[in-house]
């Protein structure tokens, strides 16, 4: 028995925090992740997609998400089991009775906490949310379902592994031991957007289309490939979907150089035009080194990444002999550039706001300066 | 280095379509003192023209320069010396227009010409109207006329050179062509989020963010009340369906029915205990009836029975009772007879008295009258007699003379008297003595003597007549004599009197007589005195008129009792019946008591005798009664039966309390009424689901959340942003600022130089005045006196005077620093007075040994004592 495991695929997510062309693409990512799904499921002979929730980003998506998601799953000739989530809970009258509407016979809605028999003698037990938060255990109700004659019995649910040794208030908490408590072969979870075993038998399979950064995960989203047979351990394989990339680095520079062969290295060990980079940069610089490293993320960087977002509040531009030479030439410049120093030196509350004019001051007079010398040439 | 114009050469140039020339300029001052419109402003404006315009130029400004009407080509020569080096400029404009320079270089034309004429003398090819600042220095100093009227800032080329100038001294430069561009670059980026003032420019990248933020702000309110309203709709929903769950499982449930069916079943059995108790009620309340007859028809009978006794035995002992009060009764009542009989008597009695009495006192009051009545008459007699002796007496007193004429008497002889002693003592005593035959007024005059008194006549014999007239005093006293005789003789005549004694005597008699009658008065009133017994008045009137009225009647005597006989006898008629009558009354008083206690003896034995037979007739009838015959038997039976009911009525109670009637009723109805709020309830919630089910399902297919989630994607890059771009703003802000205030404080350090030259010139004429300079190198104000004057509040000759010594401070500074200068000032100092033209002019006269300077004025008089060059045009 074979069956493909994913979740959180967060369909509709506006991205309204990114430029229009990029938020277009992630969009888009996110509805060719179900393709990926369908393609893998169909290479790797998976007769079942098993969503473990938040198929979609909110309860109410437009029209359209739900359009796109349901058509594109019916291209495919798996069989999709669908899992409400904290992001898209069940009720009476809203998302999933519009998803029904819409769904072909390839499409099943576990609204219910209802066992269905997928094949025969595998039971599926899914865990529906009914509300976007919960106090209660979703899988609680593994333990009353009956699941006549199973040769294997997997659980599908939402929500966060309940640690016990913290005082965790978060809703929609999971025990740990659920697989084992209610005689699962397999529990399938969602929620947790990376990939992560929590047992032998407990999986989170992560989202097939990251949409966010974090620290330490590097990798594009994927889903799993859960072979399941009776008495045996299951084995999971994790299988790319993803199609972007989102990084997360966090660099102390000393020098220009230095943060190109930084940036050098990033280039060539990913995909550019696939991936997204949030750069925290920290560290004291020389201003032409500032001003080089400026020119090389907003000149360069910026265009070559799928998007850039750069956060270089902790660079500390700090003009060396030659640069405050390069500014006196000017008698009015140099005048204009002691003023913002001794604002600076002064650290009042407009320190930062000068120090960039500075550094402004400083690109305005270097421009001046090259294309000067560029004219020349 | 000094700029010295040698000659000027003008054809077809305004009003000049002559060729005319002015030569002989020398450095040093030169004087042109012309009227009005002789040309001076024309000739600088052609020195102008043929340094600083493009010959080949075809503005505006260029065709002005044609001679009114004529289509010529205007034409100007020039011959000046620049540091000793002697050039000569030849200018024509429009008409085959030309440039040539010649100088030690050689000779150059046209174009090449003035490019050598700019670098030479430092300005800047003009545009379309000549602008002073692309004339560089000589722009400035050579003034036209009005232009030097008030103070104005030197243009930028010309600070620029004063800037280079001071380079040494300030220790710093000023603004060079990076500074600009910077500054350019910082203002136009600035410009991208700011207006001019630094306000934020609407369609400024700043403005756009704002915008932008304000309206994710407004999407986001929009769709998050959108979604909030869905939301509140599935809340509704929700709650509604658990409500219609409720409702269903509590219409379904049959407990209800069945606690009515057990309520039913009660009520039923709820209804027999109550037949039964009324049932109860009806046949207790008869045997309490019955057995109550009886025992009042018992109790009646009993009762009779003691009452009749009792009032037999009250009407006993009121008759023995009675029987021995009768003998007293009668004897009281015999007593009261006789007490009348002897009060009758006694009455009778004392009447007769009484009437004796009377008539006794009428009898003694007749008598007293009629012995009045004699008195009177007896009285009256008296009266008359008195009464005719009174008016004998009056008649004699009526005599009297009264006292008047007594003294009139008495009078009338004192004067008669007092005049014949007069006349005895000082008449003429006349004595006859033996002679007769005399005759005294015609009268025998008989010897003796007589006092003469009158004329008297002495008829002497021999019928002489001897006249003695006495003395006329004696003549007076003669016939006061006389009339004091008469008076007194009439008097006594008329009171028929001899004498005044006779009258005194009279009086006295009169007097006499008065008295009497006086007394007899008395005495006549003396004897009719008042007699009220007989209604008569005092007074003898009175008398005589009663008894006139009263005749004297004879009385007949008879004979009676005393008065006071006849009154004791009724005395004791009196205390006769006052005896009787006590003893009546006493006898009375005695029948009452005796008749008081027999009277309520009497009620009660008569009361008692109608009791006896008012309850022998009562007791007739209770024997009469149905049940009185068996009576003993039947009471006994009654009460047992009674009994036996009250016992049955507490039961028949007891079980209808069991079954609350009432309360199984109204439970019952609560129970209904539950039951159908309950339907209805469900109703209403089957239709407002059905409603909320279309409101959800309409509204849910609008995407609603995912339009939220967006919006707040949105509102929140858009925060990012306008944070970023405001940053970035702010920046610039400071940058430009930043610029601006280093520009400022190294002008200040350049202005410093600036006004220590001029204040060498200010002082001349503002006696401790001190200019200060903006930034822009114009002078901005005036210290004096502590004060700071601004510029444009001085009067308008201060400003112009300021305005030329500004300008030789400039032309000072530039002339050190080697630049070609000379001053041209076109009727300058219009305004000075007097004392300030003088020192303007010592001024002007000390800058021209140092630079040619060129005067034109109109003012001859003002100008006339200056010591200079003098041209004419």
């Amino acid at each position: 028995m074979r069956f493909i495991h994913t979740a959180d695929w967060q369909l509709g997510k506006p991205f309204g925090r990114f430029e229009a062309a990029t938020r277009t693409a992630l969009t888009e990512a996110r509805f060719d992740a179900i393709d990926a799904l369908g393609r893998a499921a169909a290479e790797h002979g998976a007769g079942h997609v098993l969503v473990a929730g938040d198929v979609f980003d909110t309860e109410g998506p437009d029209e359209r998400t739900v359009v796109q998601a349901v058509t594109r799953m019916e291209r495919h000739g798996c069989r999709w089991w669908l899992l409400p989530g904290n992001h898209d809970f069940a009720r009476n009258g809203g998302l999933w009775d519009r998803v029904r509407r819409r769904a072909g016979p390839r499409v099943a809605v576990l609204a219910e906490p209802t066992p269905r028999e997928i094949e025969d003698g595998v039971w599926l037990l899914p865990a529906p949310l009914l509300h976007r938060h919960t106090r209660d255990d979703p899988t609680e109700a593994f333990e009353r379902m009956e699941t006549p004659g199973a040769r294997l019995r997997i659980g599908l649910a939402h929500g966060s592994i309940r640690d016990f040794g913290s005082q965790g208030e978060a809703p929609n908490l999971i025990p740990p031991g659920r697989a084992q408590l209610s005689k699962l072969d397999y529990l399938a979870l969602g929620d947790w957007h990376g990939t992560l075993s929590v047992d032998a038998r407990t999986w989170y399979s992560g989202t097939p289309e990251t949409d966010g950064f974090q620290a330490g995960r590097d990798l594009p989203g994927q889903c799993l490939i859960v072979d399941l047979e009776p008495d045996v351990l299951p084995v999971v394989t994790p299988l790319r979907t993803g199609r972007y990339q989102w990084l997360q680095r966090d660099w102390p520079i000393a020098d220009a150089e230095g943060f190109a062969a930084l940036c050098d290295d990033l280039l060539a060990a990913c995909e550019p035009a696939a991936t997204l980079l949030r750069l925290s940069l920290s560290g004291i610089v020389p201003l032409t080194d500032r001003v080089a490293i400026l020119s090389r993320t907003e000149d360069d960087m910026a265009h070559r990444l799928r998007n850039l977002d750069v956060r270089d509040a902790d660079v500390v531009a700090k003009p060396t002999e030659e640069d405050l030479a390069a500014l006196s030439t000017e008698g009015m410049i140099g005048r204009a550039g002691a003023l913002l120093r001794a604002k600076i030196d002064a650290d009042g509350p407009d320190a930062p706001r000068a120090r960039r004019a500075l550094e402004r001051l400083f690109v305005e007079v270097l421009r001046h300066n090259s294309i000067g010398g560029e004219s020349a040439a | 280095m000094s700029l010295l114009i040698r000659r000027i050469a003008l054809e077809n140039f305004r009003k000049f379509r002559e060729r005319r020339e002015i030569a002989g300029l020398t450095s040093g001052l030169n004087i042109v003192i012309e009227c009005n419109e002789a040309g001076k402003s024309t000739m600088l404006e052609a020195v102008r023209a043929a340094l600083f315009l493009k010959y080949g130029s075809k503005t505006q400004l260029i065709s002005s320069f044609q001679p009114h009407g004529d289509e010529v080509a205007p034409e100007v020569e020039l011959d000046f010396a620049v540091g000793g080096a002697e050039y000569s400029l030849k200018k024509r404009f429009i008409g085959r227009a030309m440039a040539e320079l010649s100088g030690p270089d050689g000779r150059s034309q046209n174009a090449e010409a003035e490019e050598r004429l700019q670098r030479l003398l430092g300005f800047e090819a003009q545009g379309r109207n000549f602008d002073t600042d692309l004339a560089g220095v000589l722009g400035m100093l050579w003034v036209a006329q009005a232009d030097g009227l008030s103070v104005t800032a030197p243009g930028g080329r010309v600070r620029d050179l004063i800037g280079a100038t001071l380079e040494g001294e300030a220790g710093t430069i000023l603004g060079s062509a990076a500074f600009e561009r910077v500054q350019g670059r910082v203002e136009g980026q600035f410009r991208q989020f700011f207006t001019d003032k630094g306000q934020v420019a609407k369609l400024g990248r700043l403005g756009l963010a704002q915008q932008r933020l304000a309206a994710a702000t407004e999407a986001l309110a929009e769709a998050e009340s959108r979604e909030r309203a869905l939301e509140a709709a599935f809340a509704d929903l929700d709650q509604a369906r658990r409500q219609l769950a409720t409702l269903r499982r509590d219409l379904d449930d049959d407990h209800d029915a069945e606690t009515r069916a057990d309520l039913e079943k009660r009520l039923e059995t709820a209804r027999g205990a109550a037949q039964i108790l009324a049932r109860r009620q009806a046949e207790a309340a008869g045997a309490a009836g019955r057995l109550s007859g009886l025992q009042d028809l018992s109790d009646r009978h009993a009762q009779t029975l003691e009452r009749r006794s009792g009032a037999e035995a009250r009407r006993d002992a009121a008759r023995a009772e009675r029987a021995a009060l009768a003998d007293t009764l009668d004897t009281a009542r015999t007593k009261v007879a006789d007490a009348a009989q002897r009060l009758d008597t006694a009455r009778t009695e004392r009447d007769a008295a009484r009437t004796a009495l009377a008539a006794a006192h009428e009898r003694e009051t007749a008598r007293r009258r009629h012995e009045g009545v004699a008195a009177a008459h007896s009285r009256h007699t008296e009266v008359l007699a008195l009464e005719i002796r009174r008016e004998a007496l009056a008649a004699e007193a009526a005599r009297s003379v009264p006292a008047q004429v007594l003294d009139d008497l008495d009078a009338a002889e004192r004067e008669v008297v007092r005049h014949r002693t007069l006349l005895e003592a000082d008449g003429t005593r006349v004595e006859l003595i033996g002679a007769a035959d005399l005759t005294r007024d015609g009268a025998p005059l008989a010897p003796g003597a007589w006092t003469l008194t009158r004329e008297t006549r002495i008829g002497l014999p021999g019928g002489g007549e001897l006249v003695l007239r006495p003395p006329l005093a004696i003549a007076g006293a003669k016939a006061a004599l006389d009339a004091a005789s008469a008076r007194r003789a009439a008097l006594l005549d008329e009171w028929a009197l001899a004498s005044p004694a006779e009258a005194r005597a009279r009086n006295e008699a009169a007097r006499e007589a008065q008295r009497q009658a006086d007394t007899l008065a008395a005495h006549i009133l003396a004897a009719a005195p008042a007699d009220r017994d007989l209604a008569l008045a005092a007074g003898a009137d009175a008398l005589k008129a009663f008894v006139a009225i009263n005749p004297l009647a004879p009385v007949a005597a008879e004979e009676t009792l005393p008065i006071a006989q006849i009154e004791a006898q009724r005395e004791e008629a009196e205390t006769a019946f006052a005896r009787a009558e006590a003893v009546h009354a006493q006898a009375a008083a005695d029948l009452r008591e005796a008749e008081k206690a027999d009277t309520p003896l009497a009620v009660a034995e008569q009361t008692a005798a109608n009791d006896c037979a008012s309850l022998a007739q009562d007791l007739e009838r209770l024997a009469a009664h149905a049940d009185f015959a068996d009576l003993a038997a039947a009471l006994p039976a009654a009460r047992e039966q009674a009994a036996a009911g009250t016992v049955a009525l507490e039961e028949a109670r007891t079980a209808v309390a069991a079954f609350n009637e009432e309360a199984l009723r109204r439970q019952i109805a609560t129970l209904d009424a539950r039951r159908k709020a309950a339907e209805q309830a469900r109703s209403d919630v089957t239709l407002r689901i059905a409603g909320l089910e279309a409101r959800v399902e309409s509204e849910g297919g609008k995407g609603l959340a995912e339009h939220a989630e967006a919006a707040r994607d949105e509102a929140a890059a858009a925060q990012t942003a306008l944070m970023r771009i405001e940053e970035e703003g702010e920046t610039l802000r400071l940058l430009r600022t930043t610029l601006s205030q280093a520009q400022a404080e190294t002008a200040r350090t350049i202005t410093g130089p600036v006004a220590t030259r001029a204040a060498r010139y200010v002082g001349r004429i503002l006696h401790g005045a001190e200019p200060a300079f903006g930034e822009d190198l114009g002078l901005a104000s005036i210290r004096r006196g502590g004060l700071e004057e601004a510029c444009e509040h001085l009067s308008r000759g201060t400003q112009e005077q300021l305005a030329v010594l500004t300008r030789l401070a400039f032309a000072d500074m530039l002339l050190e620093e080697g630049r070609p200068v000379s001053l041209i000032l076109d009727d300058p100092l219009v305004y000075a007075d007097d004392i300030r033209l003088d020192a303007m002019i010592d001024l002007i006269a000390e800058a021209s040994e140092r630079m040619q300077v060129i005067l034109l004025t109109c003012r001859e008089r003002a100008f006339r004592h200056v010591e200079g060059n003098r041209i004419r045009l």
